[in-house]
């Protein structure tokens, strides 16, 4: 076995607000406590500290921007993180309190080109998700989850069993993987180290720790085996977001939609399917719902192209309450077709492009605004233009045509006919019969055109020639 | 003595009313038209064409619109007056599957459109009918053209006879014996002031005849 364990230490941050060089904080409630549970760096520097109460801290810093701790959307956060280390192996196991994700690599150091050339590809993953990571490698889960937590890296895993003792033995035994009575006791009876630890004679740390305890260290050491449950990927893809306060402009959608469109294309990537149809669910502050359902020319799970369609969408949509959350919801999938990525990772093509620019133009215009213009079978001018793609008729013949057609036939007195008259008469199987004589003809401003003639001698204007 | 520089050597000299050609242009399909405008359309920039009414003047630009479809290239039409006929664009030799057709719903959308598309620097050819633009959107379209390297048609059916920042500006009519009158009121590189009158197509006169 070798575990990757990939820690997310600021996770719980960065599930509610991008990056900011401002003092942030995210606050948890116990009781009627409140008391900070993560700070970024600006807020460090101003003296704030994990556990301060919520009212000294804004005492000390009136610009600090708070928000609530929310676990379950660092729950789906992890599960994104387990998404994207699917493709490295399995099985894969998450931990979402502790915000961990590991995933067993031995078998498939092979597929990747050995050893080094995972670690060059874990190191030059572009797709990875973007949160701060720390990742930690041993033969156990738990040794694992204590190298991460050192943040050892990857270049300074431990890779056989027999090299835990050596490596672990000098680091501070309050890292071992147990529970804070036991290690306040192990530290009260003069120990510092984990080698310390370790020396002591087993049964003398059996009395001390009780069976659970001794069961951890020798999970920890290799020596017990580890039981897990193996993380599989959910069927259908369902990410909420709560704004903390109602927001009014589109703008501030574009936050959590780019996350949430970073997730499902891991998602999909990790299932091996692509999206064509997905919804978006939006509650204003007097909660009420609305849809607005994304349909895409094409399968894709190209974050940039769903971004780019969805931002055409969400620009256009009247907030008139302020908002109070954004769901996405993606049901339906269907299976990843082979498009090459090229050698730069490029998957456009002139067609994709093209596709893409489509749907950006239906995005804003709405889908009746573009249409396509195709020849049919049936000969009658109303219904030989076709507007939709599946009906061209490669080889149809027709006689000269005018470029323009009147979408309704107009009545008029023709100056001058320049030509025999050519008969039109379909539509007798329809019950649509309608003889016709067309000609092309001078209208009274001398441009020509093509006129009609029914059979009781009414002339119409139908087209033009220039 | 040292010899003396030909005087048309000497960069920047203005030769007067001789003809310059430095900018690229795609052919109209029209013999005289080409011989007028110096080669044909510009290509990157913005041609108007005045007088349009009920689209009078789409002749003009179907062959550069074949042209274009058939070397892969992408052309639209956005905002037609009236419905252009498969059939007829079909015979022309356009290749439907490349010739997109906007009809947004209203002017602000259809410049919008027209931008996105030409700077997408997918489509060679946009052909725009509506109501005169004013200045600010002429210039972004020009713009939007000259970056995407779009070649782009503004039909409007007043004749006007303002500043436009247009590299050629046309007015169409309808001439005796149903041929097209076209008005050459500007052209880069040239005088305006050129009159020119071209035949029925000649499709019609086949069939006519």
């Amino acid at each position: 076995m070798r575990w990757l364990c990939i820690l997310l230490p600021d996770l719980s941050m960065e599930a509610l607000a991008p990056p900011t060089d401002m003092p942030f904080a995210v606050y948890e409630q116990q009781g009627s406590r409140k008391f900070l549970s993560q700070v970024n760096a600006p807020a460090r520097q101003h003296g704030l500290r994990v556990g301060m109460g919520l009212p000294g801290a804004l005492g000390l810093v009136p610009a600090l921007r708070t928000a609530r701790r929310k676990p379950d959307l660092e729950a789906a956060l992890v599960q994104d993180v387990a998404c994207w280390a699917y493709q490295f192996g399995t099985p894969v196991v998450t931990n979402a309190a502790g915000h961990a994700v590991w995933v067993e690599v031995a078998s498939s150091i092979a597929l990747f080109g050995g050893w080094p050339a995972l670690l060059r590809r874990l190191h030059t993953a572009q797709d990875a998700p973007p949160y701060h990571r720390q990742w930690g490698v041993a033969p156990t889960l738990a040794c694992a989850y204590l190298q991460a937590r050192i943040n050892a890296g990857l270049h300074k895993g431990i890779l056989r069993v027999e090299d835990i003792a050596t490596r672990i033995g000098p680091l501070p035994l309050m890292l071992l993987p147990l529970p804070p009575e036991s290690l306040e006791l192990l530290q009260g009876a003069g120990l510092s180290r984990i080698a310390d630890v370790m020396a002591m004679p087993r049964e003398a740390l059996g009395r001390r720790l009780g069976p659970a305890g001794l069961k951890a260290l020798d999970q920890l050491y290799g020596r017990a085996p580890e039981a897990f449950v193996s993380f599989a990927p959910p069927d259908c893809f369902r990410r909420r977001f709560d704004f903390g306060e109602p927001v009014e402009t589109a703008q501030a959608l574009l936050f959590p939609l780019k996350m949430m469109l970073g997730e499902l294309c891991r998602y999909l990537y990790t299932r091996d399917v692509m999206v064509q149809h997905f919804a978006l669910h939006l509650r204003d502050s007097r909660k009420r719902r609305s849809t607005h359902e994304i349909g895409l020319l094409s399968p894709s799970r190209d974050p940039e192209r769903l971004l780019r369609i969805v931002r055409e969408k969400v620009e256009r949509i009247q907030i008139q309450d302020g908002l109070i959350e954004i769901t996405l919801d993606a049901q339906q999938f269907s299976a990843a077709h082979a498009v090459q990525d090229d050698l730069f990772g490029n998957t456009s093509t002139v067609g994709q492009q093209l596709t893409e620019l489509k749907e950006r133009l239906a995005a804003r215009l709405g889908t009746a605004a573009l249409r396509e213009i195709a020849v049919s079978a049936d000969q009658r001018p109303e219904r030989s233009s076709a507007t939709s793609q599946s009906t061209v008729v490669p080889g149809t013949h027709h006689p000269p045509r005018p470029l323009w057609l009147l979408p309704a036939p107009r009545r008029i007195q023709p100056k001058r006919l320049l030509s025999p008259p050519e008969r039109i008469e379909l539509g007798w199987l329809d019950g649509d019969h309608d003889p016709r004589d067309y000609f092309v003809a001078q209208d009274q401003n001398d441009r020509v055109c093509w006129v009609f003639r029914t059979a009781d001698g009414a002339y119409y204007l139908h087209g033009y020639w220039q | 003595m040292g010899s003396v520089l030909p005087l048309f050597d000497i960069p920047g000299v203005w030769r007067g009313h001789q003809r310059t050609t430095t900018f690229p242009t795609q052919r109209t399909g029209h013999r005289l038209l080409d011989h007028a405008l110096l080669g044909g359309w510009p290509t990157g920039a913005l041609v108007q064409i005045g007088g349009s009414q009920e689209g009078l003047g789409f002749s003009l630009i179907v062959d550069t619109l074949a042209q274009t479809t058939q070397a892969g290239r992408v052309a639209a039409l956005v905002q037609t007056p009236l419905q252009p006929y498969a059939p007829a664009l079909c015979s022309a030799g356009i290749a439907l599957q490349r010739l997109l057709w906007v009809q947004p719903e209203d002017e602000g959308a259809a410049l919008w459109a027209m931008e996105q598309m030409a700077r997408s620097g997918l489509v060679a050819v946009i052909a725009y009918w509506g109501a005169a633009l004013d200045s600010t959107a002429e210039r972004r379209l020009q713009l939007a053209a000259d970056s995407g390297q779009c070649l782009m048609f503004c039909f409007e059916a007043s004749h006007r006879r303002d500043h436009s920042f247009a590299a050629v500006k046309l007015n169409v009519a309808t001439g005796s014996e149903g041929t097209l009158e076209i008005d050459i009121c500007k052209c880069r590189g040239k005088h305006g002031g050129q009159r020119l009158r071209l035949a029925t197509p000649a499709t019609v006169e086949a069939h006519a005849a």
